[in-house]
């Protein structure tokens, strides 16, 4: 694929940055149907892993399934470069499994970048946004440093780490987004004239050391599944040939080395005023906040097939060149490992993600996106999931219609931006499973069930997709009317080895399959009709009927939900006049301006009396309309 | 940070002629109000002091008033309080000087505590108790609604809060971290003495708020026994006044009657009723079919016989506890535990001693949930927990558990947003 100089002047959409968020935001877009360019610096780094060489993992896992479910690119991509497959929780229920791969960065960008050469009403333009063109507070375009004006209804900018992002070593500091890549300031100052307000975070990452200096002999190898649990529901099998990692550990002497060396470390020198992630700590970190534990982990990622890189994972740091060789020298395995690339600390404005509405679009302005890690997020897959939303509603925008909203109960993209929108970040936000509410009935296996329709009722699903996905539709509903026609008394289940309680009470053979040990291959040789079921349908509905019990007080929930995401409150209410609600809560409203009940009950501070104050400012405002 | 909300008042002590009256202001005009009716300068905050208050027709009273700055007062915003002279014209005076000033309204019933609630200064839990503590009558009430508001009971009920909330976090940081260095692999021993604990302090509040709410709401013991046994003479004298009419006549009490009263603290109300006889009588029947139902709704009954008026007819009314007493003992001397005489008061200490005895079984410090709200909302949490130790499986679990917190916040009234992630982050190091 050749990216196209300024050939038109004219775009619905024009996506910045060529990051995770970016490239799924422009594919969404033009999927669409509406004409797109992605603006990069350069097109040969579009789809690069900028952080550890892996996707996926518990709640990640499920945003690269529900991406893929709206016919996104990232899970079809990871599975291209997959080259280590593990399903994490494997031994726990199906709600918390999450898929995990770790990639081979370069399989990984061409994936990427031919998925982009690949879509139509797609152009890529190798320049720089800086500036974006606005007439009254609606986007008209944006200005290139080289290209010049080019003209769009809607922009989604994805800049990621770049906007007036610092990096530091030690005590060397200086302006970046990436290693080896320029930070976006004059965007980070038209945001500034916009009156959007900024927020400062950290984030880092480990040296990276030549492969062949790392004694692999010592060390504990981590091998991936034999049988890969893949993200796409298109594909069919791993490609790319399968490596394993392995595992190695800090011990008494690296603690030692980096505790004599605290003072030098960005981190801990007072030099880094952003706020880093609790869950992704620096080994600085973990030996100050945990004193007390000998020995932390560290896996030793593979960055690709034919790479001479390691990714250490478990020691970012922003400590002197000097002393990441002292501590790395101190690990098993590690003691002549030859430092490629320094671990360095990198900060960076972000945007406070309560500025943006649930179609990641900024309040009060028209066709003005954002996407990814510059709303406080982090991760590829929070990116390319904010990407894919930011970019369906950017091409909804350009075409007048209403944008799309997903719900919590609906996905973990949902919750996602919830979120995000509704209680802005404090530190950078990653997904948990423990985030999502409805995690029982919200699984990885079943995203294309909850998403696959309503993109293709917008307009995001392709044909082949589509065609797939009814195909399989109809097998599971096959297997589950094969499942629940077969009847049978507690007399009978147990000569299958099936206990029940001898109530009397014929069950179904889909009951007796959410019992635990209760397989499909043992009810077949008495039922053969079962041995219609296809492996992937029967893993399905064995996992559906895991959780049928939880199905209807789930979904309750969730229908409360909706009531009240569809109770809209009046545009004009001022939170201030309103008698019965506390002054702190006003004042937090009136800055929030959530549009529903639902945004309101998931704000701090928010109790049952507020809620129901607010529910009769509704109705109140429908009986004067009426 | 400036409240934007109204300003209100009302006269906060008993209406009527008192020593002293007390009228409180809140709200963010408090204070403006308080400089605008008083001579000199206000006090420093938080110290009482003597000034005069005026209308424009000159000083209404010599008042002791005090503020509290915002944030540091009942209703968390700016407060002030007058101490007044109690007399009613003083009173009246001082209210029409309020009712008349702009940005300033009388309050609505309990909108003073509403505000506190709001703001976050005291939990629904703490709302209730405040009620029950202003309705308090006896002294266990008093203790009971004392011991939900800022004693044990309080605290106990926000400690399985915590332990809820303790177990979902390490369960949930074994789903989460599970691939990630020093989340806990296997939490669930932990996870299972803190479910025990939680299951036999729960089962114990439940089991006890039978007993808590009648402390709340009065005991009912009901006098039960033969016709002119003497069950409205000995109504008579334990409740110290003449609320039943007595006659040497059999069959003179027709209808249930009750009366409340304090036995060493303990709310009581006494039910007399008809005498227990084939009547034939078409009213005396209806009286003895409400004394069956009243005597079988009571939670404790005394069977009342004499030589006279012996005890037949009862045995499908008996429970555990009850109280057997024999009755005019200075004409019929007896051989009974319980024998008592209304006339001379011979026994009646004892009587109200062993009253009390069986009233105070069951009074641990957890039985302090006696309304209908809590208990519901402590039932529905240890179902769940009950549900959630039934099963092995992590995910179910951690769903059964969110219930839990979920019911113990609906007990606090409020609405709480993810703090299990940040219980995990401040007990494991994770991350890799």
């Amino acid at each position: 694929m050749f990216h196209v100089k300024h050939v038109a002047k004219n775009f619905d959409v024009v996506v910045v940055g060529g990051g995770h968020a970016g490239c799924d935001a422009a594919l969404a877009s033009a999927r669409m149907g509406a004409s797109t360019a992605l603006v990069t610096h350069r097109f040969d780094r579009i789809g690069e892993m900028s952080c550890n060489p892996a996707i996926g993992g518990l709640g990640k896992g499920h945003l690269v399934r529900e991406i893929d479910a709206l016919d996104g690119a990232m899970g079809k991509a990871a599975d291209l470069a997959g080259i280590q497959f593990r399903l994490l929780n494997r031994r726990k229920g199906p709600a918390v499994q999450g898929p995990r791969a770790q990639c081979d960065r370069a399989l990984y960008r061409s994936a990427m970048q031919s998925i982009v050469s690949a879509q139509a009403n797609l152009e890529v333009i190798e320049d720089e946004v800086v500036d974006l063109q606005l007439e009254a507070s609606s986007i008209v375009g944006v200005d290139l440093k080289s290209t010049g004006g080019i003209s769009c209804s809607a922009v989604v900018v994805t800049t990621g780490t770049f906007l007036r992002g610092k990096i530091h070593i030690g005590s060397v500091s200086r302006s970046g987004g990436r290693i080896g890549d320029a930070a976006s300031v004059r965007l980070a100052e038209t945001f500034e004239r916009l009156g959007v307000s900024f927020g400062r975070l950290k984030t880092g990452t480990p040296p990276r050391l030549h492969r062949s200096s790392i004694n692999w002999d010592v060390l504990e190898e981590q091998p991936g599944d034999e049988e890969p649990a893949l993200f796409s529901f298109m594909s069919t099998g791993v490609t790319a040939e399968q490596v394993s990692c392995a595992i190695t550990h800090t011990n008494q002497k690296t603690h030692e080395i980096i505790a004599d060396n605290i003072d030098k470390s960005a981190m801990y020198s007072g030099r880094i005023e952003g706020v880093g992630p609790r869950y992704c700590p620096s080994i600085e970190d973990k030996i100050v906040r945990f004193a007390d534990k000998p020995s932390h982990q560290i896996f030793l990622e593979p960055e690709g097939l034919k790479s001479d890189l390691v990714y250490p994972n478990g020691i970012s740091t922003s400590l002197p060149e000097d002393v990441q060789d002292a501590y790395v020298h101190s690990i098993t395995g590690l003691e002549s490992a030859e430092i490629v690339q320094p671990g360095y600390a990198i900060e960076y404005d972000y945007v406070d993600p309560r500025s943006l509405d649930h179609s990641l679009s900024v309040k009060g302005f028209d066709g003005l996106f954002l996407a990814g890690q510059i709303n406080g997020t982090t991760g590829y897959e929070e990116a390319a999931a904010q990407g894919l939303v930011a970019g369906l509603n950017a091409a909804l925008t350009a075409t007048n219609e209403q944008p799309i909203r997903l719900s919590r109960g609906e996905a973990y993209i949902g919750v996602l931006i919830d979120d995000l929108v509704t209680n802005g970040v404090t530190e950078p936000y990653r997904m948990f499973t423990s985030r999502a509410e409805y995690r029982l009935t919200m699984r990885a296996d079943n995203a294309d069930q909850r998403l696959t329709e309503i993109g293709r009722r917008i307009g995001c699903v392709g044909e082949e997709r589509w065609a797939a996905y009814s195909e399989k539709m109809e097998r599971l509903s096959e297997g589950r009317k094969a499942l629940s026609k077969i009847l049978m008394s507690p007399d009978e289940a147990a000569v299958v080895g099936v206990n029940v309680t001898r109530d009397g009470r014929r069950r179904s053979a889909f009951e007796l399959l959410s019992y635990k040990d209760v397989s499909l291959d043992k009810l077949a040789p008495v039922w053969p009709d079962l041995n219609e079921i296809d492996t992937e349908a029967g893993r399905q509905l064995k996992n559906d009927a895991i959780y049928s019990g939880y199905l209807e007080r789930q979904e309750s929930e969730i229908a409360e939900l909706k009531r009240l995401e569809n109770s809209a409150l009046p545009q004009d209410i001022i939170f201030a006049d309103i008698s019965g609600l506390s002054a702190e809560f006003a004042s937090k409203l009136q800055i929030a301006r959530p549009r529903t009940l639902a945004d309101v009950k998931r704000m701090e501070g928010c109790t049952p009396a507020a809620l129901t104050v607010l529910m009769s400012c509704i109705k109140g405002a429908q009986r004067k309309s009426a | 940070m400036q409240s934007r909300r109204d300003t209100i008042y009302a006269l906060s002590s008993a209406p009527g002629r008192a020593g002293v009256a007390v009228v409180r202001l809140t709200g963010s005009q408090a204070v403006e109000i308080l400089k605008k009716i008083t001579s000199i300068p206000i006090p420093p905050v938080r110290k009482m002091a003597v000034r005069s208050i005026r209308s424009a027709a000159g000083i209404i009273d010599e008042a002791m008033v005090v503020w509290f700055e915002e944030g540091a007062s009942f209703t968390s915003e700016l407060m002030v309080e007058l101490h007044l002279h109690g007399g009613r014209a003083t009173v009246s005076g001082v209210l029409a000087l309020l009712a008349n000033s702009p940005d300033l309204r009388s309050a609505e019933p309990g909108e003073f505590t509403r505000r506190a609630m709001e703001s976050g200064r005291m939990d629904l839990v703490e709302v209730e108790a405040l009620a029950d503590l202003i309705n308090a009558e006896t002294e266990e009430q008093r203790r009971q609604a004392l011991s939900l508001m800022i004693g044990d009971g309080h605290a106990k009920a926000r400690e399985w809060r915590e332990m809820f909330l303790h177990a979902l976090a390490m369960l949930e940081a074994s789903i989460d971290f599970a691939d990630e260095e020093d989340a806990p692999e296997d939490v669930s021993a932990v996870v299972n003495e803190l479910l025990e604990k939680l299951r036999s302090e729960l089962a114990a509040a439940i089991a006890g708020s039978s007993a808590a709410a009648r402390v709340r709401d009065g005991f009912r013991i009901a006098l039960v026994g033969a016709p002119n046994a003497g069950k409205s003479t000995l109504m008579n004298a334990l409740a110290k006044r003449q609320a039943a009419i007595t006659s040497p006549f059999a069959g003179t009490t027709r209808d249930v009657i009750e009366v409340s009263c304090d036995f060493e603290g303990y709310p009581v109300v006494l039910q007399d009723m008809a005498g227990l006889r084939e009547a034939t009588d078409p009213v005396e029947k209806i009286g003895v079919s409400r004394a069956l139902e009243a005597a079988s709704e009571a939670d404790l009954r005394l069977f009342i016989s004499s030589a006279d008026a012996s005890l037949v007819g009862v045995e499908s009314l008996k429970k555990t506890g009850d109280i057997y007493v024999e009755s005019k003992c200075d004409v019929f001397p007896s051989g009974a535990e319980i024998s008592v005489s209304a006339v001379t008061g011979e026994g009646l200490e004892e009587l109200v001693t062993q009253i009390v005895q069986v009233l105070s079984i069951n009074d641990g410090v957890s039985a302090v949930f006696a309304r209908g709200r809590q208990i519901d909302c402590l039932r529905i949490a240890f179902d769940q927990l009950e549900a959630g130790i039934a099963t092995d499986e992590a995910e179910l679990r951690a769903e059964h558990l969110r219930g839990g917190v979920e019911s113990m916040n609906h007990l606090f009234g409020d609405i709480k947003t993810e703090e299990v992630l940040g219980k995990i982050f401040s007990q494991f190091c994770i991350g890799k």
